[in-house]
C-alpha cells in the first residue's frame, strides 16, 4: 500500500509539475511574448508527463498484480502466477523469481499431499521426489519421504503382525477344531512364524504334547487291559490331571488284577463246591427215588388196609344195625309176648266169661228146653192148632238142645283154650324170657359191634390221616425229586459256570509277582 | 503425425534443482509456464500461453502414454511419465513429468498442472526400451485408432508381466 500511495504521490507531483510548466510557459509567453519557446516547453514537458504515466501505469499495474498474486497465495491458492509477457527486463525477473516460489512452493504443497495420499492407501513407493527441491523443501521431502519409510515399516510390520495373528489364530483354530474331535496329533507346522508367535505355537504344540502323551499312554494301557493284559501300566511321570489320569488308570488296573485273582480263586472254590454239590445232588437224587418208590409201596398197601378197614367198618356198621334191628324185633316180641300175656288174659277173663255166659247159655237152653217141652205139651193139648206151635216148640227145643250142645262144645272148648292159654301164658313167659336174653345179648353184641364201629372209624381217620401224610410225603418226595433234580441241574450250571468263569479269567493275563502279591 | 517435425537431435538437458513448471486449462491450453520451461523449449511467455500443450510433443513419445495421462488426470489423478518434448527449434529434452489436476473449493477440476524434472539417465535408458516397444506397435497398425489401442493393450500386458501397476513401474526406474 506505501509503493501504491507513493506511486499515486508521484503521480500527483508529475502532473503537478506539468502544470508548473505550463502555468511558466504561459507567464514567459504573456510576459515576454514569446510564443515558440513556451509551446516548446509544454510539448516537451507534455511528452515527458506522458512517458512517465505510461511507465507509472505499467509499474502500477505489476505492483497491483503482484499484489494480488501474493494475496491469493497466502489464501492457499497456489494456481496464482504472475503472467508477465514482457520481454527481460527487471520486472520479468521479478515476476520469474515471484512465479519460481510458487512454483516450488506449489510443487511442494502438491507432492506432499500427493504422497501423503498415496501413503495413506498404502502406495508407499509414491514418495516426493527430491528433485527441484532445494533447502528447508528439501529437509522437508526428507522428513516427509521419511515418515512415508517409518508408515512403510510400520504397515508392514502391522501386517506381518495381522498376516501373524491371522495365522496363528487359523492354525490354532484349526488344532482345537482337531482336538475337539478328538485328534491329538494334529501340530502346528511352526515355519512361517516369528517371535513370540512362533513362542505362542511352539507352546501350543507342547501343550498337544503334554495333553495327548498321557492319554496315548493311557490308551496303550487301557487297549493291553481290552485284551486281558494287566501287565501293563502308564510308567511316564506327568503332572495335575494327567496324573490323577495315570493314577487312576494304574490303580483300575491294580485293582482289576486283585479282583481277577481272587476270581480266580473263588471260581476254582466254586467249582470244588458245585462238584461236591452236584454229586451230592445225585446221591439225593437215588434216595429221594427209593424213598419215592417205598412211599408208593407204602400207599398201596394202606389203601388195601383202608380197603380192608372200611369193609371191617361197614360190616360192622351192617352187623350193628342188623344187631339192632334184632333188638328191636326182640323188643318188639317181648311186646308182642306181654301183649299176648295180656291178651290171653283178657282171653282167659273171656273164657271165664265165655265159660259163665256158655253156662248161661246153658241154663237158657234147659229153660228153653223147658219151656219148649212146655209148649210141646201145651201145643200137643191145643192140637191142631198147637201143630205150628208144637212144630217151633220142637224146633226150639231142638235149638235149646243144639244150644245146650253147643255151650258144652264151647265150654269144653273154652276150658281146652283156657288150658292152651295157660300153657300159652306159659310159653309166652318162657319166650319172654328167652327174647329178655336175646335183647340182652344183642345189646352187648350191639354195644361191641359199636366199639368195633367206632373202632373201625377211629382206625378209618387214622388210616385217612395216614394216607393223608403219605400223600404228602409222596408229593414232598416228588418236589423234593423236582428240586433235587433242580438242585442237580443247578450244581451242573454252576459247574459249567465255574468252568467259563475260569476260562474267562484265563483271558486276563496277570503280573505273577503283582498278583500273588495281591492274593497273599 | 502428419506433419513432419523437424529434429535438431541436440538433446537439452535439466539440472538437478531445475523445474519445469506448466499449468493448461481443461483443454489442454497452457495458461502458464515458468521461466525454465520458457528457456529450455526455446519459447517465449507470450508464445506458449493459450497455445495447446502439444506443440513440445516430439515423434518419439508413445500416443498410448498421453492417453493413459488424460485417462488419469480427467478421473482427478495423478500420473508419472517419463516424457521427452521438442523445443521450438527441434531439439529435445528428457523429463519425468509430474501432471496433477488442480480443484477448485468445490473439488471440481478447473485444471492440470505439470511439474517436470530431470530424468536419470538409467531411467531414460529403461523407458526407451519400452516406447520403441508401444510405437512400434502404433507403427505396424492400419489405422491410429487400432495402432493407440493395440499399443494401449501392450503397455497393460507389460505391467501385468512385470507385476507391477504403472506408477509404481515408473517410479522405480
Amino acid at each position: 500500500m506505501t509503493s501504491l500511495s507513493s506511486l499515486s504521490r508521484l503521480k500527483l507531483t508529475l502532473v503537478l509539475l506539468w502544470l508548473l510548466f505550463a502555468l511558466f510557459a504561459l507567464y514567459t509567453a504573456v510576459a515576454h511574448g514569446l510564443i515558440y519557446a513556451p509551446i516548446g516547453f509544454v510539448a516537451l514537458a507534455t511528452a515527458v508527463l506522458v512517458v512517465a504515466l505510461r511507465a507509472h501505469a505499467r509499474l502500477s499495474g505489476f505492483l497491483h498484480e503482484t499484489t494480488e498474486v501474493c494475496a491469493r497465495i497466502r489464501s492457499g491458492d497456489f494456481e496464482a502466477r504472475v503472467i508477465n509477457l514482457d520481454e527481460e527486463d527487471a520486472l520479468r525477473q521479478l515476476s520469474d523469481n515471484v512465479n519460481g516460489a510458487i512454483d516450488i512452493c506449489d510443487a511442494f504443497v502438491r507432492e506432499s499431499l500427493l504422497a501423503m495420499q498415496a501413503a495413506s492407501e498404502g502406495r508407499y513407493y509414491r514418495k516426493i521426489r527430491q528433485e527441484g527441491m532445494l533447502g528447508m523443501f528439501s529437509h522437508s521431502v526428507e522428513g516427509i519421504n521419511r515418515a512415508i519409510d517409518f508408515l512403510k515399516e510400520k504397515d508392514e510390520a502391522d501386517a506381518r503382525n495381522k498376516r501373524m495373528v491371522a495365522l496363528t489364530i487359523e492354525r490354532i483354530r484349526r488344532l482345537v477344531e482337531s482336538a475337539s474331535h478328538g485328534n491329538l496329533d494334529e501340530r502346528i507346522e511352526s515355519d512361517g512364524f516369528e517371535g513370540e508367535y512362533q513362542e505362542l505355537v511352539t507352546n501350543m504344540n507342547g501343550l498337544m504334547e503334554t495333553i495327548s502323551d498321557p492319554l496315548k499312554e493311557s490308551i496303550r494301557v487301557l487297549e493291553k487291559l481290552s485284551e486281558g493284559d494287566l501287565t501293563d501300566e502308564v510308567r511316564e511321570r506327568y503332572e495335575g490331571v494327567f496324573d490323577d489320569i495315570k493314577q487312576a488308570v494304574n490303580n483300575t488296573i491294580a485293582r482289576l488284577e486283585r479282583i481277577v485273582a481272587e476270581i480266580q480263586l473263588a471260581s476254582t472254590s466254586v467249582k470244588d463246591s458245585a462238584d461236591g454239590i452236584s454229586s451230592a445232588s445225585l446221591d439225593l437224587s437215588r434216595r429221594t427215588e427209593n424213598q419215592s418208590s417205598s412211599l408208593a409201596q407204602t400207599a398201596s398197601a394202606m389203601e388195601q388196609i383202608t380197603a380192608t378197614v372200611e369193609q371191617n367198618t361197614s360190616s360192622a356198621r351192617m352187623v350193628n344195625e342188623v344187631s339192632l334191628k334184632a333188638k328191636e324185633v326182640a323188643l318188639q316180641g317181648r311186646q308182642v309176648m306181654k301183649e299176648a300175656v295180656e291178651s290171653m288174659s283178657l282171653i282167659s277173663a273171656s273164657s271165664e266169661k265165655i265159660a259163665h255166659i256158655s253156662h248161661l247159655i246153658d241154663e237158657i237152653a234147659s229153660q228153653t228146653n223147658l219151656l219148649a217141652i212146655n209148649a210141646a205139651v201145651e201145643a200137643s193139648r191145643a192140637g191142631e192148632a198147637g201143630r205150628g206151635f208144637a212144630v217151633v216148640a220142637e224146633e226150639v227145643r231142638s235149638l235149646a238142645r243144639r244150644s245146650s250142645d253147643a255151650s258144652k262144645e264151647i265150654r269144653a272148648l273154652n276150658q281146652e283154650s283156657m288150658a292152651q292159654v295157660k300153657a300159652g301164658n306159659e310159653h309166652v313167659e318162657n319166650a319172654g324170657d328167652l327174647l329178655d336174653k336175646i335183647v340182652g345179648s344183642v345189646a352187648a353184641l350191639t354195644e361191641r359191634i359199636t366199639e368195633i364201629t367206632s373202632a373201625s372209624e377211629e382206625q378209618t381217620i387214622g388210616i385217612n390221616e395216614i394216607n393223608a401224610a403219605i400223600a404228602n410225603m409222596d408229593q414232598v418226595t416228588q418236589e423234593n425229586v423236582t428240586m433235587v433234580k433242580q438242585n442237580s441241574d443247578a450244581a451242573g450250571s454252576l459247574t459249567e459256570l465255574a468252568d467259563d468263569l475260569n476260562q474267562l479269567i484265563t483271558f486276563f493275563q496277570l503280573d505273577a509277582a503283582r498278583a500273588s502279591a495281591a492274593t497273599a | 503425425m502428419a506433419k513432419e517435425l523437424y529434429l535438431s537431435g541436440k538433446e537439452r538437458v535439466m539440472t538437478d534443482d531445475e523445474i519445469i513448471v506448466s499449468k493448461t486449462d481443461l483443454k489442454g491450453h497452457i495458461t502458464y509456464g515458468n521461466d525454465v520451461f520458457c528457456n529450455i523449449a526455446d519459447y517465449s511467455t507470450k508464445e506458449i500461453i493459450g497455445a495447446p500443450h502439444s506443440i513440445l510433443r516430439h515423434p518419439e513419445m508413445p500416443r498410448c502414454i498421453f492417453k493413459l495421462f488424460w485417462e488419469r488426470i480427467e478421473s482427478g489423478r495423478e500420473i508419472f511419465a517419463y516424457v521427452v518434448n521438442r523445443g521450438k527449434q527441434g531439439d529435445h529434452y528428457w523429463v519425468l513429468a509430474h501432471v496433477t489436476p488442480s480443484f477448485d473449493a468445490n473439488g471440481k477440476i478447473t485444471g492440470y498442472h505439470s511439474n517436470r524434472r530431470k530424468a536419470t539417465n538409467a531411467a531414460v535408458k529403461a523407458i526407451k526400451v519400452l516406447y520403441a516397444t508401444l510405437l512400434a506397435e502404433e507403427a505396424k497398425a492400419s489405422d491410429r485408432k487400432t495402432g493407440l489401442r493395440n499399443s494401449y493393450q501392450r503397455l497393460q500386458e507389460i505391467l501385468k508381466e512385470k507385476g507391477v501397476d504403472y506408477d509404481e513401474f515408473v517410479l522405480a526406474l
